[in-house]
């Protein structure tokens, strides 16, 4: 195969090939291992993409493993993802810094938590209130009109 | 190449809106970072799980900051820039400012409703400033009945 190639290369740098010899010689240039500069010199006169098996075959190897490791990481993620935010709402915690000081009884800090919403509930009423005295006048305007 | 390229672009995104994901992404956040926790004149809870399963809350977090208004105009701040983004809300301002406020944000992203509330005492006469962040799947009407309990 390497004798014909060659003796191809050469009747078609003469001009001598047939248009049957010249398509035998793409193929020949096309599937050989020999990279000898003349069979170079005809691939890119030719422009002949050298087609090994082994060559075709590795970007796509590459692109598998690329896809695998990155659909591998986006799954690692999500379910890390997921199981960190079911930790974060179920794993109990219970504690309070108060003045510096931390404390993890659940007593007291139960205790805080009822004192901030008791503060809260307080103006809540307050607010209500409000609202529901300047209905009443808006109300009471509305009737005397 | 360039395919190898997007898809590694498209992979980075969606790294990073994952982990967009896994933080409560609120302005108040940086009010429980720990920036109060050595503050002699601050309380702050931190309760998850547990306990809050009856109110059916799986997050509590309060903090109650004594005498210091000016640290009650940053948290009104943070509180206003979350109120854009809520749902639902209760606010009454005094003097210009956010007296109380009670926020219904967007839900977590497992589901969960959350829920703000801001207390300015400073503006009638009061010494605290209390800010408490809950999150869960109670309704407002169940958070309403525990503020009344």
């Amino acid at each position: 195969m390497n004798e014909q190639i060659h003796n191809l290369i050469d009747r078609y740098f003469e001009g001598e090939t047939t248009l049957d010899q010249e398509r035998q010689l793409r193929q020949l240039l096309a599937t050989t291992t020999d990279d000898s500069p003349d069979i170079a010199e005809a691939r890119a006169v030719l422009g002949v993409t050298k087609k090994i098996a082994g060559s075709r075959r590795r970007p796509y190897f590459k692109r598998f493993v690329v896809s695998s490791v990155a659909a591998s990481v986006i799954v690692a993620v999500l379910i890390g993802g997921a199981v960190l935010s079911r930790q974060q709402t179920q794993h109990p915690v219970m504690m309070a810094y108060v003045g510096g000081e931390k404390t993890t009884d659940t007593d007291d800090v139960l205790a805080i938590m009822h004192s901030q919403l008791s503060s809260i509930s307080t103006a809540d009423r307050e607010v209500n209130a409000e609202i529901d005295a300047q209905l009443t006048v808006m109300s009471d305007l509305i009737d005397n009109l | 190449m360039k395919k190898t390229r997007t898809f590694l672009f498209t992979l980075m995104l969606m790294l990073a809106s994952t982990a967009a994901l896994a933080q409560r992404g609120l302005a108040i956040n940086e009010l429980f970072d720990g920036k109060y926790r050595n503050d002699p004149g601050a309380t702050e809870t931190i309760i998850s799980g547990g306990q809050l399963s009856k109110y059916e809350l799986s997050i509590y977090h309060g903090l109650t900051i004594k005498d210091n208004p000016t640290a009650a105009q940053g948290i009104e701040r943070l509180v206003l820039k979350d109120a854009i983004k809520a749902t639902n809300r209760e606010a009454n301002y005094r003097s210009g400012h956010l007296y109380y406020g009670f926020y219904q944000l967007l839900p977590a992203p497992n589901g969960e409703n959350r829920y703000l509330f801001f207390l300015n005492g400073h503006l009638k006469g009061g010494k605290n400033v209390i800010l408490i962040f809950m999150q869960g799947y109670a309704d407002r009407t169940t958070i309403k009945r525990m503020l009344k309990k």
